[in-house]
């Protein structure tokens, strides 16, 4: 069922939350890095959820400001 | 510490950490829950 893919542990949100796109929030120059950020943050979440479908961020990062 | 009151049923949780490691959590299966795929976030970020 594909919300239960919804559940992360403590330990990976942790490791989801700490990239920059959530650490450098106040960072004056967020909305000029988000890019960039949000391409680490896709990968962290690749990683953490071993590629889960209902993590995909590949149509998420499409819709990213530029 | 952080001590904060579950979302869902309202039980405490409390969680400890130092320097990036979680160091001691109550109870020990602490989860989060999203119940929108990351594919749908930019529909309603607000709420994603």
């Amino acid at each position: 069922m594909e919300a239960e893919a919804g559940f992360l542990s403590l330990a990976e949100s942790m490791a989801v939350m700490s990239t920059a796109r959530h650490r450098e929030r106040l960072n004056g120059h967020y909305v000029s890095s988000v890019t960039s950020y949000s391409q680490q943050f896709a990968a962290k979440i690749k990683e953490v959820t071993q590629n889960n479908p209902f993590w995909d961020p590949a149509p998420y990062l499409a819709r990213e400001p530029r | 510490m952080i001590e904060a009151p579950c979302l869902d049923c309202g039980d405490p949780l409390r969680v400890v950490v130092r320097e990036g490691v979680i160091e001691d959590q109550d109870p020990s299966r602490i989860c989060t829950y999203v119940d929108i795929p990351i594919r749908d976030w930019s529909r309603n970020l607000p709420r994603a």
